[in-house]
């Protein structure tokens, strides 16, 4: 089944991969998106959340932004939405909406 | 020959950022003899651009299933000088191998990150290991910038600790000097009371009520 809405949040490392992914017929919403931010927060150790501190500092301001520029819209344009967070880019958080729309009220 | 420290405020300057957008896709279409399409999103919904380097140029190379994003980053001592990574992005209909370049631009980042493009469209091999001489090269400049970041991020806390050791300790003297002042304040009040206690009489008041008014008068006498 292919749902309209879909992305993931990610984190990033030598020695970690670990993601919180959305796939759902409904917009992504801020409540939703921050959740799922703090999901994956949860999910990994906390040496490797250390070193992604100011990278899921960022992450979080950036879909507050997003929530108040209204949501980031994959629509129909054939582009995706990819951003990294760094610390030094090696330890960091990724950002992806593959489709549909994301971070909306 | 380009000069780079030109672009040194793209994040001010939105012409300069445009500007700065070009000499990637400049770049970028002279290492593939074509134009390419950007493939990533860098505006939200209502139209507004991120306007923050990240990323400020991306491209894909449909026949060759590869993409290349271009993170551009301030020339602040926090961010790496230069670092690459790779990873897939699966889309509807195919999977794109995809080129990360996160730099702070000048003449020596833009020219390994040209090499390091050229290489990972058209070597495979030399690219991987073009790839890992890279990150030889810059993790101690990055690791050293990281290092700095954090002399200062502490250094800032201890600035902090010690306005607020130094707010506590003013603090704790004004509350010192308010105590003092109504420890005399009571001192000097008790011994007026002993000194009027012994002067004077007993105190009596008399409250009557005046039949010439409605109101009830409360007439206090001192006997």
């Amino acid at each position: 089944m292919s749902f309209g809405h879909r992305g993931r949040f990610q984190a990033q490392g030598k020695n970690l991969e670990e993601s919180e992914g959305w796939a759902q017929d409904n917009p992504l919403t801020i409540i939703d998106g921050r959740k799922k931010l703090n999901d994956l927060k949860n999910k990994i150790p906390p040496n490797e959340l250390l070193a992604r501190e100011v990278a899921f500092i960022d992450c979080r301001k950036f879909i507050d932004k997003s929530n108040q520029s209204g949501g980031i819209n994959i629509g129909n344009i054939g582009k995706v939405f990819r951003k990294s967070f760094p610390n030094n880019f090696i330890e960091r958080v990724d950002l992806e909406v593959h489709k549909g729309i994301a971070f909306v009220d | 020959m380009t000069d780079f420290t030109k672009f040194d405020n793209f994040l001010k300057d939105w012409d300069l950022y445009k500007e700065n957008k070009e000499l990637w896709k400049e770049m970028i279409c002279r290492t593939t003899k074509s134009e390419n399409e950007e493939w990533l999103i860098t505006r939200f919904a209502n139209g507004e651009d991120f306007f923050d380097g990240n990323p400020l140029y991306s491209a894909l190379i449909k026949k060759k299933n590869k993409g290349i994003r271009i993170i551009q980053l301030e020339n602040i001592v926090e961010n790496p000088i230069f670092a690459s990574w790779t990873s897939t992005v699966e889309l509807e209909d195919s999977v794109i191998e995809e080129l990360t370049i996160a730099l702070i631009l000048n003449e020596y980042t833009y020219r390994d990150a040209e090499k390091l493009i050229q290489q990972f469209l058209n070597n495979y091999k030399s690219f991987k290991k073009y790839l890992d001489q890279l990150e030889d090269t810059y993790t101690p400049i990055n690791n050293a910038r990281q290092n700095e970041t954090e002399k200062i991020s502490a250094y800032k806390i201890r600035t902090e600790a010690l306005a607020i050791q130094n707010l506590a300790y003013r603090t704790k003297i004004e509350a010192l000097e308010l105590l003092n002042s109504n420890l005399l304040f009571l001192k000097d009040s008790e011994s007026k009371n002993q000194t009027s206690m012994q002067q004077s009489k007993p105190v009596s008041i008399k409250l009557t009520a005046s039949k010439k008014h409605s109101s009830i008068k409360k007439r206090i006498k001192l006997a």
